[in-house]
């Protein structure tokens, strides 16, 4: 059954990754603008997306060796060259002078359209020179996109805002309602967005008297953007040690507390661990598992990225890899729930498991001794326990003559720790993926490769950590006589059905 | 103490986690991209279209339950069709219409654009029922036989079509029963008529509707063209294009106004400007044969694979299927897929120009006999079209008669003898040729 339903929620999600289209007709040519008034400069991130006909024009002039085929080369040569006409056709003043915008990056490729037919998507990222916005002055900013503006299509202007700035009447939103140009508003009854033109004011203080300030489309206030700090880390002018050293130091930190975001199974790790009394190997081993996965996710999807992006859009693949991540945490959570409560209740389900997974065993036997090696440096042991039955957690003692284990002994398997490794590192983080493909493009593959293994670390780190709070505070839980409680018999079921939640909400949120 | 703590704590913890997460999952549930409000940011480039098709928006919002939001809005988007050339907006307007019938079954107003909308995507017999259907509603509004006329003359039934022109302007005379007059003289072989029903209705036109206005003067410059006057109708398209920049059909009767002087750099670019604005086969066409003149040939086959390639995008939706035809002909190019158009197009239309079509494959696919019978069935109406003409003189002249042929060649060389960029040298060789036998 579940096979099936797999089978059909798969199709589903394939048939979702390869719609995409043009709402207009299949000549228009698309332009996106977000204006972003950083602390001490202005950002411009252009988008120009180029519908089937367009971008069949334009490969006449792309392919330069007249072979019929679009390489990378010649997509990144026909942007360089036509990179100065388009910056000559964008308009920003600032408190009416004209100001200079130079490219910072760049990024054109050839998407899946109508038919097989590819369609051209070109990206640029441009900053003004830096300068200071004083407390009490306010500025004003004045934009327009006159790239292709006697061709039909859609054209959207939007304005964020670092924190400390305040942007306010301004005649353009703070929201996006094509998601920079990947999706249009499927709404027959509206007309495309003709937005070629923007003004508004900016300042560092409060905005004055009945000023109103910088909305989304519907109609709530825009909230400042987050910078993604990570992966400007590639884009500095030049790797000294020093400045290397630093990249590093950061990237580990960015992984520590990228983890600490939602979503990356931390509750799953901790529960897990503490519902089947881990030691600090396994918790180890799990964080190894997480880095090695996402470290080779960030590569795959940075490869799928380059080679593949004419048939799958990455970002299309992200939902895909989130809902196979909590498939799985799904899958191991019901599975453990089951044996657990099973177990839990005195059934004996899992007796063909011990024979099973019997070479899991000696392993969990060794572990099992594990904490008492080091335990006293433990600092939450209760040294003053008076019964040293509870040191040994895994071992069976006897009461009224039957035989049995407090603790479900088919917990802790190796595959069970792969499976919730896996799942904690599948879905790459997108700074992470960010960095990787801004270092190819900037031929730093060696430097990206290493900062992304570095911050798989950092991920891994945090992960393992607060598995290990987990730990020791289940530890802690364990080493009073509560042994014997129907609450601590339940815990370890209660955890797993904890597991099986989130598998379930990860799935959810990824479809939604 | 110690053991209270835990025993509340830990599975206390892991409940508000599991909670937490729930909420973060529902809380981040969006809202569909419709519900966005769609404010355009106010502009100077709006044009009275753009703010009709947001009057339509705003009335449609205030007035739910009332078709005429709907109707509006339609007509707006049809109009934006036109003057913007891009063809996927009468979709939009096929929506508007859908709802407005959805809310009035039978309403007027709707019926009368749903048989312009028919029209557009070259649905010509239903566009003619569905116009008769709104006349049983309200005989007396002229409008109803503009969409008639256009209709019946796509038809072939030109008859029935003066007719109903002679009905609608005496209804009313205004730019759209002018215009449909001017049309039907000009099929006719009354090119002075012709003219002077343009200039009517280039007089008549509403200074609302600048798109209507420049269509006018470029038609009036076509046939000013055709009477052997290029300066005078080349003075039409640049009021045209005054009227309404870089209005896409203005831009193109420009580029050909400047071939036919001889300047063919401007030629060039102006072909370029219309192309820039919106990638119609036949302006692509038309500086590939300019490119091809020039001996460039390398850009010259740019622009062929420019209108294959748009064809088989389907962005016309199929209504471009005749000129792909004639393009095709034009170039002893796909002649057998040529000719197949040619039949289907005269299996629902028999009107003048499926006949030329039709005539064009068949004499280039050496069926001179059959190609005579369709050029004299093209030639009905007496036309003094110089491409007709120049079809009917090859086909004469490959059927042995060459005095008639030289004579119908002479016809379309002495009304434009820039009436096309290749077709026209060739008519001017073939001439030669068959005047020295």
């Amino acid at each position: 059954m579940w096979n099936k339903l797999t089978l059909i929620l798969f199709f589903l999600l394939a048939c979702a990754i390869l719609t995409s289209g043009h709402p207009l007709g299949n000549f228009t040519v698309n332009n996106f603008t977000r204006i972003e008034i950083e602390k001490n400069r202005v950002r411009l991130n252009c988008v120009l997306d180029m519908a089937e006909i367009p971008t069949f024009q334009e490969s006449q002039k792309i392919d330069t060796d007249k072979n019929g085929l679009l390489e990378q080369t010649e997509l990144n040569n026909y942007q360089e060259n036509f990179t100065p006409q388009f910056i000559a056709n964008l308009k920003l003043l600032i408190d009416d002078q004209p100001v200079r915008i130079e490219s910072v990056s760049k990024n054109i490729l050839l998407l899946a359209g109508a038919g097989n037919l590819s369609t051209l998507r070109m990206e640029w990222a441009f900053v003004t020179e830096n300068f200071s916005i004083e407390k009490d002055t306010v500025h004003h900013l004045r934009f327009e996109n006159n790239n292709y503006k006697e061709r039909v299509g859609w054209n959207e202007i939007v304005v964020n805002r670092a924190d400390s700035i305040n942007v306010f009447d301004s005649t353009a939103f703070g929201s996006t309602l094509t998601d920079d140009l990947r999706t249009y508003p499927e709404n027959m009854l509206s007309a495309p967005l003709a937005e070629r033109f923007a003004e508004f004011s900016f300042t560092s203080s409060t905005i004055p008297a009945n000023a109103k300030l910088l909305q989304n489309r519907n109609g709530s206030a825009s909230t400042p953007v987050q910078k993604d700090k990570f992966a400007e880390l590639i884009s500095v002018g030049e790797i000294t040690p020093a400045i290397a050293l630093f990249g590093l130091l950061f990237a580990f930190g960015f992984g520590a507390m990228h983890a600490m975001s939602p979503g990356h199974g931390k509750t799953v790790v901790g529960a897990y661990l503490v519902g089947s009394r881990g030691t600090i190997k396994h918790a180890v081993f799990l964080g190894l598992t997480v880095t090695i996965t996402h470290t080779l996710g960030v590569f795959a999807l940075g490869l799928i990225t380059l080679f593949a992006s004419n048939y799958i859009l990455p970002e299309k693949l992200m939902p895909f890899l989130s809902f196979v991540s909590g498939l799985l945490v799904l899958f191991i959570g019901l599975s453990l729930f089951k044996e657990r409560l099973f177990s839990a209740l005195g059934w004996q389900s899992h007796d063909g498991h011990t024979h099973e997974h019997g070479d899991h065993l000696h392993s969990r036997e060794h572990l099992a001794d594990y904490p008492h090696d080091g335990h006293d440096n433990h600092l939450s042991h209760n040294h003053e326990a008076p019964d040293p039955q509870t040191h040994g957690n895994g071992h069976t003692h006897t009461h009224g003559g039957r035989e049995h284990t407090h603790l479900p002994p088919e917990n802790i398997t190796w595959k069970n720790l792969l499976a919730l490794g896996i799942s904690g590192g599948l879905l790459p983080c997108p700074s992470a993926l960010v960095l990787m493909l801004s270092a190819i493009s900037l031929g730093r593959v060696g430097y990206g490769l290493i900062l992304t293994i570095v911050f798989s670390f950092g991920l891994a780190a945090t992960l393992t950590g607060v598995g290990l709070i987990f730990l020791y505070i289940g530890k802690a839980f364990g080493g009073t006589k509560l042994a014997d409680n129907r609450i601590f018999k339940m815990l370890p079921v209660f955890s797993a059905f904890i597991i099986a939640c989130i598998g379930a909400v990860i799935c959810y949120n990824s479809l939604a | 103490m110690r053991k209270n703590f835990f025993k509340i704590a830990i599975p206390g913890i892991i409940v508000g986690i599991v909670l937490a997460m729930i909420i973060t999952a529902i809380s981040k549930t969006k809202a569909a991209p419709d519900a966005a409000l769609l404010q355009p940011v106010k502009s100077d480039r709006a044009t009275p279209t753009d703010r009709q098709i947001e009057a339509a928006q705003s009335a449609i919002e205030k007035y739910s339950t009332d078709p005429g939001g709907y109707n509006l809005l339609a007509a707006a988007f049809m109009q934006k069709a036109r003057e913007t050339g891009d063809f996927s907006l009468n979709a939009r307007a096929e929506k508007s219409l859908e709802q407005s019938f959805k809310l009035a079954p039978d309403n007027y107003e709707a019926i009368k654009l749903q048989a312009t909308l028919e029209l557009n995507y070259h649905r010509f017999a239903d566009a003619l029922e569905t116009a008769q259907r709104a006349q049983q509603i309200n005989s007396g509004d002229h409008e109803i036989y503009g969409a008639m006329v256009d209709a019946l003359v796509e038809l072939g039934e030109y008859e029935r079509a003066v007719k109903a022109a002679q009905k609608m302007v005496d209804l009313r005379p205004d730019t759209a029963s002018y215009s449909r007059i001017s049309y039907l003289r000009s099929l006719h072989g009354d090119r002075k008529g012709a003219i002077d029903a343009m200039k009517m209705a280039a007089d008549a036109a509403s200074p609302q509707n600048t798109e209507s206005m420049a269509w006018c003067r470029v038609h009036l410059g076509d046939e000013l063209m055709n009477d052997g006057k290029p300066n005078e109708a080349e003075h039409q398209y640049d009021y045209a294009l005054y009227l309404f920049p870089d209005y896409h059909p203005a831009l193109a009767a420009k580029a050909r106004a400047r071939y036919a002087a001889g300047d063919n750099d401007n030629a060039i670019t102006f072909y370029k400007r219309a192309i820039e604005r919106v990638p119609l086969p036949d302006y692509i066409a038309a500086l590939g044969d300019l490119y091809a003149k020039l001996g460039r040939a390398d850009e010259a086959k740019q622009q062929y694979d420019q209108v294959e390639f748009i064809e088989k995008m389907g962005t016309t939706g199929g209504t471009y299927s005749r000129q792909l035809a004639l393009f095709w002909a034009d170039h002893d190019m796909r002649l057998d897929e040529a000719l197949s158009i040619a039949e289907n197009e005269l299996a629902t239309r028999k009107d003048i120009y499926a006949s030329d079509i039709l005539a064009w494959s068949l004499y280039k696919k050496g069926r001179f006999d059959e190609a005579k019978t369709a050029i004299d069935e093209a030639l009905r109406l007496n036309t003094r079209d110089p491409r007709l003409l120049y079809h009917a003189g090859l086909i004469a002249a490959a059927n042995g008669d060459n005095q008639k042929g030289a004579e119908y060649l002479k016809q379309a060389l002495d009304i434009n003898p820039f009436f096309d960029i290749l077709q026209a040298e060739i008519a001017k060789k073939k001439l030669a040729e068959v005047k020295s036998k």
